[in-house]
């Protein structure tokens, strides 16, 4: 008889779906999470354009303010072989190319001081040059 | 429940490495937290069959519980050390016996082989250590205090002082902690300072830094181990570590559990589930798991609050008038099924973050690397290996550190933590004495076995030790080797040999041991009288007894009812002279001489004149004859008695002596003086190490005379320090004997392929009842190779090492091949001095059993 090692990570931390908006049904529901992604990534998009003044009941207004958040909505949503979903991946490289990750780790028991980049020591030298006729 | 996945998804902790201000036993104090630290060994969980292993697993589980502080961070390490023969020979410095004058250099190729051994990969030493961080009342530095290096300003001998202070606000805490560590079913030890030291250095260095064997520390010491470099610039996917001490370089990558799907919800399963005791069969593979444990309480507002979000979820897709989402039913049923188990008290819940470490020596090795690891992985768990956040990731196996990337924690049961087996394995034998050869099992260790070990716990234990399995696949051999060990702490063995095989430890004894050896060969007209009762009995009681013992067996039945009185008069007439005149040949010389004063001297005359034409027979005249020339009393000190038994005539027909020829009588009357010795010489000094080496039991044990006598050696060999190593062919023969099942202290068993045999072999392993697991093993055995059970009754697979070329020729039991030339010689046979002298100069092959 096999012994069960169960994991509940899908049960705990369960992915929701919004079924009606505003008071509609909406199909099968949407992914609440790609719903959120969606505001977030069409909330500025929409504000630009407005701001710059395309018009929104034109015979193109619809598809300019729509499609541009739908299909980087799309893209950061899509999942990657291992489940995670390309924004996060996008997020990581975000982060790793900040100077503070950027840096080459050493022995944390040392002083900071030990791996300070040596810089060339300047010299002032002054020559008191005497003419020979002085003597 | 979007909050707390999207928090924990978006979270990257950038802070600084934790930097230990203070490490003691058990105890590190970083600026963010005092952990307490302690060692838990190997588990062994080899070869259990899957009720066991489902047994162990509930208690493990119950014992995290019990260990892991609710809501406290704690950190699992399972990394791997390499073996030095140094540390074997440290081992030997606490073995307080009596040593031959060639001890030294037998652990020398011991230690040799250990290095071999390790060298080759065969060898690693796995370290399984858990952490605790304790809470303190004193804020911790936060984040942005770190980054602006609020703390850091101040001098490092008043961060050292803080240290030592929020140490002594949570020690009688950490203190009752380590304690309850002891006493729980891991029989974790507080870790050494040094350990911590070396835990938290490795990962700067990750070149095979060994385990220090002084497990104190200083902090020069422990600056001076942490002498690396780690460079995450490289590449997003790896890291590359250097070592500065010595400029190796090393590149290392870590791998987490894909987000959400890597552990699967229900396929995990015992056994063959063991997702990090897997590590110890993968080569450059390190484990590390940090999480929370919920407990009791927490674990319940966890599961409940995703129950209600499950349960809303249901009641709102109720909305499209279909059956609700199949995921959010199963979440629902879950959610129920632990919640109930919580508050039965049967597991609480836990969140992971569990991390596999893979180092190579170049980018494409570590690729190939990685992918061998994921493809051993299919189907347990979905590895992933996570681009721009391997920094961070590495930080996290830093002892004393935290979760910096928690998007790839799992929630959950204690269980599949424990069923993790981060610590199973197949620990055997004992942490000093003799090196025997190679743990085959999952921890792969040297093993050593101390059979005349005296502590506290094993000197109350049996004595007797069992070898059995087919013949030829060196079950003798093995029991040569342990002979070997127990020599090399000058004990008495006498070694009985009815094939005539075994002589080539007389060799390896004198030679390498340098102990005292000596041969009897009973059939040899040079060895005549060496075995005479009436010269090794001790007392006079006993040399009576014992001598009217032996000439009772070589006379018929009719003779021996008519010359019961005739013989015990004779014997006591010789006694009554000096004990240096004792001896059967006077008692015989007495019968052949019985004044008519004396009672039936007829009878006394014939009885002397049958028994002196067989005391000159080959197979009595080791007991009854005449003293040789140049003889030698037989060994009562320390040293190997061989007693080569090979030309006797023993009776195998039948057991019972009323159809003995009188050749048979008189080799079991031989025999029977062989096993009074025994006997004799146990009880003669209680505290001098005596071993009896029986091989091929199954013969002598056919007989009542043999089997009274093991029945009675293995019972008083504890009491009389008198060890009892036993081999057979047969484990059914060992099994029929109730009173040595109860008393064998370790079993070897060698391949045995029919079922009948498995099942004894069982017995003799404390199994009565072997699983497939076990009889596949037993089915599968090499030559060398057992199945073992030590005192502790832990199963592994045992390969004996026969230590050097030269050694390995002379134990072989194996006939020559037949030849033109001229038989070898004993001298051929002499090792080179060359050879034996020095254990670098031994052969590199490894040479099992």
């Amino acid at each position: 008889m096999t012994y069960q090692l169960p994991t509940d990570t899908r049960a705990t931390r369960f992915e929701t779906k919004q079924y009606e908006l505003f008071g509609r049904r909406i199909g099968s529901g949407i992914n609440r999470r790609g719903a959120v992604v969606g505001a977030v990534v069409a909330a500025p998009w929409v504000s630009v354009l407005a701001l710059v003044g395309v018009p929104l009941w034109t015979s193109t207004g619809p598809l300019l303010y729509a499609a541009v958040p739908f299909f980087v909505t799309y893209r950061a949503l899509q999942r990657d072989e291992s489940g995670r979903p390309a924004m996060m991946r996008w997020y990581d490289r975000v982060l790793a190319r900040m100077p503070r990750r950027r840096r080459v780790l050493r022995n944390p028991l040392l002083p900071a001081e030990l791996f300070r980049p040596r810089r060339p020591l300047r010299i002032a030298a002054v020559t008191l040059l005497v003419p020979g006729g002085a003597r | 429940m979007i909050g707390r996945s999207v928090k924990e998804q978006l979270t990257r902790v950038t802070t600084p490495p934790a930097v230990p201000l203070l490490i003691t036993d058990g105890i590190e104090v970083t600026d963010d937290g005092v952990w307490s630290w302690v060692q838990i060994p190997d588990a062994s969980t080899f070869l259990l069959d899957d009720d066991e292993l489902a047994d162990a697993t509930t208690s493990t589980a119950r014992a995290l519980a019990g260990l892991l502080p609710p809501g406290q961070p704690f950190h699992l390490k399972t990394v791997f050390a390499s073996h030095m023969g140094e540390s074997y020979r440290e081992s030997w410095r606490s073995v307080g016996t009596v040593r031959a004058p060639g001890t030294d250099h037998y652990i020398g190729l011991g230690a040799h082989r250990i290095d071999l051994a390790a060298g080759q990969g065969l060898l690693r030493r796995r370290v399984n250590l858990l952490g605790v961080c304790w809470p303190e009342d004193t804020e911790p530095p936060s984040g942005w205090e770190r980054f602006a290096g609020g703390r850091a300003r101040t001098s490092s001998k008043a961060r050292r002082m803080e240290a030592q202070t929020r140490l002594e606000v949570v020690r009688p805490a950490v203190d009752r902690w380590l304690a309850a560590a002891r006493r729980s079913a891991l029989a974790a030890q507080p870790a050494a300072a040094g350990l911590i030291g070396w835990a938290y250095a490795r990962e700067l260095r990750s070149t095979g830094l060994p385990v220090p064997i002084a497990l104190a520390l200083t902090a020069s010491g422990l600056a001076g181990l942490a002498h690396g470099r780690i460079d995450p610039t490289l590449s997003s996917d790896y890291l590359l570590v250097t070592d500065l001490a010595t400029g190796a370089t090393r590149y290392s990558t870590i791998l987490v559990a894909a987000a959400t799907t890597g552990f699967p919800a229900q396929d995990l399963s015992l056994p063959g589930g063991e997702w990090l005791g897997i590590l110890a069969g993968l080569h450059g593979v390190e484990g590390s798991v940090r999480g929370v444990n919920h407990g009791q309480v927490a674990s319940r507002v966890l599961l409940e609050n995703a129950l209600k979000v499950v349960r809303s979820q249901i009641r709102e897709s109720a909305i499209t008038e279909g059956p609700p989402p199949p995921a959010a039913a199963e979440a629902e049923q879950v959610l129920e099924q632990r919640i109930a188990e919580v508050q039965h008290r049967a597991d609480v819940m836990v969140t992971t973050h569990a991390r596999w470490v893979i180092q190579a020596g170049s980018p494409s090795e570590l690729t190939d690397r990685v992918a061998e690891v994921r493809q051993r992985y299919d189907g347990i768990i979905d590895l992933q290996r996570v681009g721009d956040v391997q920094d961070l990731l590495w930080m996290e196996l830093l002892p004393g550190d935290r979760v910096r990337v928690p998007e790839f924690g799992a929630d959950q049961p204690m269980r599949t933590l424990a069923g993790s087996w981060f610590h199973g394995g197949s620990p055997f034998g004992d942490p000093v004495g003799p090196y025997m050869g190679l743990n085959a099992g999952p921890s792969a260790d040297p093993v050593q076995l101390h059979v005349a070990s005296r502590t506290e716990s094993n000197r109350t234990m049996p004595t007797t030790i069992v070898f059995s399995g087919r013949a030829g696949t060196g079950k003798s051999t093995s029991m040569e080797l342990f002979l070997l060990g127990l020599l090399a702490e000058h004990a008495w063995v006498l070694l009985p040999d009815v094939k005539g095989d075994l002589g080539g430890i007389t060799d390896v004894a004198a030679e390498v041991l340098g102990v005292t050896v000596q041969t009897v060969n009973a059939v040899d007209a040079d060895c005549a009288g060496m075995m005479d009762p009436m010269r090794f009995a001790p007392t006079l009681d006993e040399a009576r007894t014992l001598t009217l013992d032996v000439l009772m067996c070589a006379l018929s039945a009719e003779d021996r009812r008519n010359g019961e009185a005739v013989l015990e008069a004779a014997i006591d007439s010789v006694l009554q002279t000096t004990r240096e005149s004792w001896s059967i040949p006077a008692v015989l010389r007495t019968l052949q001489r019985a004044a008519t004063s004396e009672p039936n001297p007829a009878e006394a005359k014939r009885l002397g004149r049958i028994l002196h034409v067989r005391s000159a027979t080959p197979q009595l005249r080791a007991v009854c004859g005449d003293l040789a020339e140049n003889h030698q009393p037989l060994l009562t000190d320390r040293g190997l008695i061989y007693l080569r038994l090979d030309g006797l005539d023993f009776p195998h027909h039948t057991p019972d002596p009323d159809q003995w020829s009188v050749p048979q009588r008189c080799s079991m009357a031989t025999l029977r003086v062989s096993l009074a010795f025994a006997l004799a010489q146990s009880r003669r000094v209680r505290e001098l190490t005596k071993v009896v080496a029986l091989p091929e039991l199954h013969l002598l044990a056919r007989y009542p005379e043999g089997l009274a006598f093991v029945e009675w050696l293995v019972r008083v060999g504890r009491a009389l320090k008198t060890y009892v190593l036993l081999d057979s062919q047969s484990a059914v023969e060992f099994a029929r004997i109730p009173s040595l099942v109860e008393q064998i202290a370790m079993a070897f068993c060698f391949r045995a392929t029919s079922r009948n045999e498995q099942d004894a072999q069982g017995v003799l392993l404390g199994r009565p009842e072997p699983g497939e697991q076990l009889r596949a093993a037993m089915r599968t055995l090499g030559v060398g190779e057992c199945v073992a059970m030590d005192r502790k009754r832990r199963l592994t697979v045992l390969t004996f090492d026969r230590l050097t070329v030269d050694i390995a020729d002379q134990l072989s039991t194996n006939a020559g091949d037949d030849s033109l030339d001229p038989p070898a010689t004993t001298d051929d046979l002499t090792p080179d001095a060359e050879n034996v002298e020095r254990p670098a100069g031994v052969d590199d092959e490894l040479v099992g059993a």
